[in-house]
């Protein structure tokens, strides 16, 4: 179990240097830079400041410096390794060993990468703890009754909630709802900052609006993994041995159908939390997806890693979560290896 | 039976639950505070370092707390601020500003001279790197200090502390004595009186700085200012306020205090609007001008008027077809300004035949090459390529962050397809791409849409010279340059009689209508919705975040 | 499953099996084949059936719109047709922009012709839900099964690269990536749907994959599989016959939720500023979306709510149908239920 753990821990280090690679790539592919704006940047100004923040560096490796500490006479091979890595991208990934992303380039170095997400952060998990929350609270159930009460009245509100949970983007949902709350119930559509501090209401109607799509989709996978349960042998069996309807739901069913809802929980949790951008943008929370795509925008390359790298590993652990959580709901499924 | 029943009644208890849930939670009822004006903005600024900033969401922030030598009044001119007068020398290379007495900051601590020397300093100096350091390198020593790490790629950009004093020492700001500042400038500059009303000139405190050269702005504490008001809290992303300063030259404002809220939903800020959360909202998406104007309970609160941002077509004029004169007449004459205006833009621009927006000084009034499509039609068949059919391929970039400019894109592409018969390439650009693509004449795009000026101040150096003129880094961008045009710009910056300027600048203004190198089209409009309880402002041009930003701080109440 | 239902059944489909004389038959698992029976079953399903008309329906749409579409989707005359005109059934003062049959849902805000556009808009979100939605069964499916099933370092490896792929953000993968590319050739491509599609299904497969292995990990060591196995069905047959058609039913819902949720990432991606290029070319095949009509028509729900209603109806029914189709599928190819 221990070695499992492990294993599983070390498996994201391959995660974080792909996915770090990968964005780093992308973003350097893209036209601008963090000095990017209308104003004529002088030369030189332009110059210093990549200089000060490490972008006068090559993007990948870093040749030159080898030839430069080989000319003046150095042969140690671990220098001359670390010379070839002076670079923009071994940089970087050097300082995520050491757990500095860097500063964030779009505040000039006044803050660095981890102090912003360690500041946004909770907000985006909050709202996608309520999220996911919402989604299983709501979407399990209405899986459960509809697929009991098939094809009845129940069973196709059931589908229309969920319809509409996934068919509409959020937000339209999100908008609607904020201006709905506003009109029909007083509550104000603008938040006051320390309404974000805390776990207060403020995160429920953003919570429940993100929640919403992961919600239909638990609605109706629920619904299919206990149609498919209720036809299983061993079902069929307990009831021919005239089980109670109740001990037959609860003992034999659910236990089995909830096997594909916790595949999915974890994942479905750290897509929530990683996939609040535009729910902050419409409940104006001062989270770390709207920071992200903003970061995009501004080429604020640190923080665009170190944010992608967060995600990235918060995504993992995740799903080393579901792995485990297997062995717990089944265990005929075993943690092997 | 009786057990799934119950199942299914528990379930449907769990769902009824998590739908009336939100309808519990009861937002904070608005507190009506005293009097404290709530202004919406869309964008939190990335910083408020005077120093450092150079946009107009950073700017805005910074104008309540600090006031610079000089300031702008709603119309455009320029009066005294901290300095209660200024003198040039016989040329215009020298300015000497004499401050108020008894200046202090909002701490009562004195404010003298060598205060805004050091922001003169700070704003020039390698190593705090403002983007916007160009402004002033028309002060003796500004472009050498801030250009000490030396532009050569090949070098390391780096300097000593000697060469640091030595050309910080060099900088032609001179202290006379506690309340006489004296800029020497490289060029005669009867204008410059205007250029230090801006925020590069506002006197932040050196030991503030000192103590956290990089973040010292981020905490409302540090912005020890001298305007009317002083900041009271900065909530990253959400809000940023200020109470009303006691120790302001001028008095205490009529305000009592000043919230700005972030909301980058204008349809979330229009209905806070609606439920008296907010008593002024920046409406910056055009679409919804006709939603707010057919409401009953909106309508009389709209406000609209036309701002210092001037834009329109930009071309390329390296790169064919619009090497070629005619064809952008021929572009000129198609364009249906008045629809595009009223309709298009549902009424948010005003529309334009020349560069600088009517009311600005410089301005002048023409109606060549205005829509005419017989004209315009013409103006192709007389052009090099005789007609559509000869045409080279023509792509239309536009910033695609601005969702609203796809449409209008897409209507300009459809007037041109059926009025000239050409057939443009839209290619929509996310906004630092947009950005980065047209700071140099290789990448700068064939065609572009919303090409245009925010001035930085009211003088017509800063449209013409500043922009138009052969070594301007703009003009290079697209390739225009001008002898005749330089000349005239020329002299009208030397020029010390306001008349005659202005009459240089006006010719000037004349040459670029004739050359056409981009088809002018409209000035941007502000589009507000505003509270009727709020009096005592008057918008101004250079009011681009709030009406009255600039020349109202003093007089707006909401009482 | 005759006395003990827990719910009375309403649907035709359940009722057959329940049927007596039926039931006997279905005792014997008879060898006919696997598919026959299930498009039996499923042409029994009346929902699934109107799934099935109403997606052919569309399709006609599709590729019929310029016969169907009152007016070209590109073309923009305000003069004419006037701007934000509303539905033909509502009237207002200014008489460009009363309701007429000539634009039954009226104009948008340069004066196109909401419905036209609308019935357009059909292609982008049927090639966007179905191209994306083939690619990522075509890998996830396969990569599932292989490493569910085979187990060992095949699981390891194909897990690996998953959960690589897993761990990037969604949504942020796309914004990046439209960034990035999205001014290259081939990010033009196609008006940039091919683009699209990429990126959708590059990030989208590992779900599948997922859920697949998962499903087969837990039918692996199920009683009919392991039975199977004794019996001395070899590995092919055994995922064909017992793992594959067990693993239907959640793949079913979950590509039932893929094809709305392109669609819907085009929609927020406009949203964001990056979707599908326009372009002013009459004769454009793809010349609207109803994630781009969504987009621009959110705000403008009050004064305009056919250019939010229109879209997200449309995206709504076509969600449905991919519902009722995916639930008759899962039901058809059970082999529990074939007769």
């Amino acid at each position: 179990m221990v070695e499992f753990l492990l294993r599983r821990v070390l498996y994201v280090i391959p995660v974080i240097v792909t996915v770090t690679a990968v964005t780093f790539f992308l973003m350097y592919r893209a036209p601008g830079g963090p000095w990017s704006s209308d104003k004529p940047l002088p030369a030189s100004t332009e110059r210093a400041l990549n200089a000060k923040f490490g972008l006068d560096k090559p993007l990948w490796i870093n040749p030159g410096a080898v030839t430069a500490e080989r000319d003046a006479g150095e042969n140690n091979p671990f220098v001359l390794g670390r010379a070839l890595f002076d670079s923009q991208f071994f940089n970087y990934l050097f300082g995520v060993a050491r757990l500095d992303f860097g500063p964030s380039y779009a505040s000039k170095g006044a803050e660095s990468v981890q102090s912003e997400i360690a500041e946004r952060f909770p907000i985006s998990l909050k709202i996608g703890l309520v999220g996911i929350v919402f989604a299983l609270l709501v979407g399990v159930p209405l899986g459960i009754i509809s697929a009991l009460r098939q094809n009845t009245w129940i069973d196709h509100l059931s589908l229309f909630i969920s319809t509409l949970g996934i068919s509409v983007p959020t937000f339209v949902t999100g908008l609607l709802l904020v201006i709905l709350m506003s009109r029909g119930f007083g509550i104000s559509p603008v938040r006051r900052p320390d309404a974000w501090d805390g776990f207060g209401s403020a995160y429920l109607l953003p919570g429940i609006v993100l929640g919403l799509g992961t919600m239909a989709y638990m609605a109706r996978l629920t619904r299919s993994s206990m149609l498919e349960i209720k036809r299983q042998d061993y079902v069929r069996t307990a009831r021919a041995k005239g089980l109670a309807n109740g001990i037959v739901v609860n003992r034999h069913m659910l236990r089995n159908a909830l096997i594909p809802i916790i595949t999915i929980v974890g994942p479905a949790a750290a897509d929530l939390v990683t996939g609040s951008i535009i729910i902050e943008t419409i409940f104006n929370a001062p989270g770390l997806g709207r920071e992200f795509v903003e970061s995009i925008g501004k080429r604020d390359y640190s923080m665009i890693m170190g944010t992608a790298i967060f995600y990235a590993v918060l995504i993992a652990f995740a799903n080393v979560l579901v792995d485990l959580s297997y062995g717990f709901v089944d265990p005929r499924i075993r943690v092997r290896r | 039976m009786s057990i799934s029943a119950r199942w299914a009644r528990l379930a449907a208890l769990l769902v009824a639950f998590a739908l009336v849930i939100p309808t519990l939670a009861v937002g904070v009822a608005a507190q009506d505070d005293a009097n404290v004006l709530r202004i919406h903005q869309l964008t939190y600024p990335d910083d408020f370092d005077p120093q450092k900033s150079s946009f107009t969401s950073e700017i805005v922030v910074m104008l309540p707390a600090y006031e610079g030598l000089t300031k702008f009044t709603n119309q455009g001119e320029t009066i005294p601020a901290a300095a209660e007068r200024w003198e040039y020398n016989e040329d215009a290379t020298e300015v000497t500003f004499f401050l108020r007495e008894g200046l202090t900051y909002s701490d009562g601590s004195p404010l003298t001279a060598d205060n805004f020397r050091y922001a003169v300093e700070r704003t020039c100096s390698p190593r705090v790197l403002g983007e916007y350091n160009s402004i002033l390198f028309e002060i003796e020593g500004c472009a050498e200090f801030a250009g000490l790490a030396g532009d050569d790629p090949a070098a390391p950009a780096e300097f000593t502390d000697e060469q640091y004093n030595e050309a910080a020492a060099a900088l032609g700001v001179e202290v006379v004595d506690d309340r006489t500042l004296t800029l020497r400038l490289t060029n005669p500059a009867p204008y410059y009186h205007t250029v230090a009303a801006l925020w590069v000139f506002f006197p932040v405190k050196q030991e503030i700085v000192d103590a956290a050269p990089d973040n010292w702005w981020q905490s409302a504490e540090n912005h020890i200012g001298n305007g009317p008001f002083n900041f009271t809290g900065i909530e990253e992303q959400q809000l940023i306020s200020y109470e009303a300063s006691e120790t302001y030259w001028e008095g205490r404002p009529q305000l009592d205090g000043l919230e700005y809220q972030y909301i980058p939903e204008s349809a979330v800020a229009i209905e806070a609007f609606r439920s008296g959360e907010l008593d002024i909202v920046d409406i910056e998406n055009s679409a919804l001008i006709p939603q707010v104007q057919g409401d009953p309970e909106l309508s009389p609160n709209f406000l609209s008027y036309p701002t210092a941002w001037s834009s329109g077509l930009g071309y390329n004029l390296t790169l064919e077809p619009f090497t070629d004169q005619k064809v952008r007449e021929a572009f000129s004459y198609a364009f249906d300004r008045e629809t595009y205006c009223t309709t298009i833009r549902n009424g948010d621009c005003t529309p334009l035949t020349s560069w600088i927006p009517q009311g600005i000084p410089g301005s002048i009034e023409t109606d060549a090459f205005a829509f005419d499509p017989e004209a315009a039609v013409q103006a192709l068949a007389e052009s090099s390529y005789g007609g559509p059919e000869a045409l080279p391929e023509i792509s239309f970039f536009y910033n695609s962050n601005d969702s609203a400019n796809t449409a209008r894109a897409e209507w300009i592409a459809g007037q041109y397809r059926d009025i000239l018969g050409v057939e443009l390439v839209l290619e929509p650009t996310e906004g630092t791409t947009w950005t980065d693509l047209r700071k140099s004449l290789e990448t700068y795009p064939q065609m572009g849409l919303n090409i245009g000026w925010i001035q930085d101040y009211p003088d017509p150096q800063n449209w013409l010279s500043v922009y138009w003129k052969c070594d301007a880094s703009f003009a290079q961008r697209f390739g225009y340059c001008n002898e005749e045009f330089d000349e005239l710009v020329t002299q009208g910056d030397t020029t010390l009689d306001p008349e005659e300027r202005l009459t240089f600048y006006e010719q000037a203004g004349e040459i670029l209508v004739a050359d056409q190198p981009m088809t002018f089209v409209h000035a941007i409009n502000a589009n507000y919705l505003v509270n009727p309880a709020v009096t005592g402002y008057e918008a101004g041009a250079s009011d681009v975040e709030w009406p009255g930003e600039f020349g109202s701080l003093m007089t707006i109440t909401k009482e | 499953m005759s006395s003990t239902t827990i719910a009375p059944s309403q649907s035709p489909s359940r009722r057959l099996v329940t049927t007596p004389g039926e039931s006997v038959l279905s005792a014997g698992r008879t060898p006919r084949s696997l598919w026959s029976n299930a498009w039996r079953q499923f042409r029994r399903n009346r929902m699934a059936m109107v799934g099935v008309v109403y997606l052919i329906f569309l399709t006609l749409v599709a590729i019929f719109a310029p016969a169907i579409a009152p007016h070209n989707p590109v073309e923009s005359n305000v003069g004419e047709a006037g701007q934000y005109r509303q539905a033909a059934w509502t009237t207002d003062p200014n008489p460009l922009k009363t309701g007429t049959w000539d634009y039954p849902l009226g104009t948008d805000g340069i004066g196109r012709d909401v419905f036209s556009r609308l019935v357009y808009g059909t292609r982008i979100s049927l090639v966007v839900g179905f191209i994306p939605l083939a690619v990522i069964l075509a890998i996830g499916v396969p990569v599932g099964l292989a490493a569910g099933f085979l187990g060992g370092r095949v699981d390891t490896v194909l897990m690996r690269l998953t959960d690589i792929v897993y761990a990037f953000p969604a949504l942020l993968f796309f914004i990046i990536v439209q960034i990035s590319l999205g001014d290259s050739w081939f990010g033009s491509l196609l008006n940039g749907l091919v683009l699209l599609f990429v990126t959708l299904s590059v990030i989208n497969w590992t779900g599948v994959a997922r859920l697949v292995r998962g499903d087969t990990l837990s039918l692996k060591e199920k009683e009919f599989v392991e039975a199977a196995r004794a019996g001395g069905a070899n590995g092919w047959r055994i995922i064909a016959r017992h793992i594959l058609p067990n693993a239907l039913g959640p793949i079913i819902v979950a590509s039932a939720f893929i094809v709305p949720g392109a669609i819907i990432a085009e929609a927020v991606l406009s949203f964001l500023g990056i979707g599908v290029r326009p372009s002013p070319n009459l004769d454009n095949p793809f010349p609207s979306s109803w994630g781009q009509m969504i987009q621009e028509g959110y705000q403008l729900w009050q004064s305009q709510p056919w250019m939010l209603v229109g879209p997200a109806l449309a995206i709504a029914l076509i969600t449905l149908a991919f519902t009722f189709v995916g639930d008759g599928l899962r039901d058809a190819l059970d082999p529990r239920e074939q007769i």
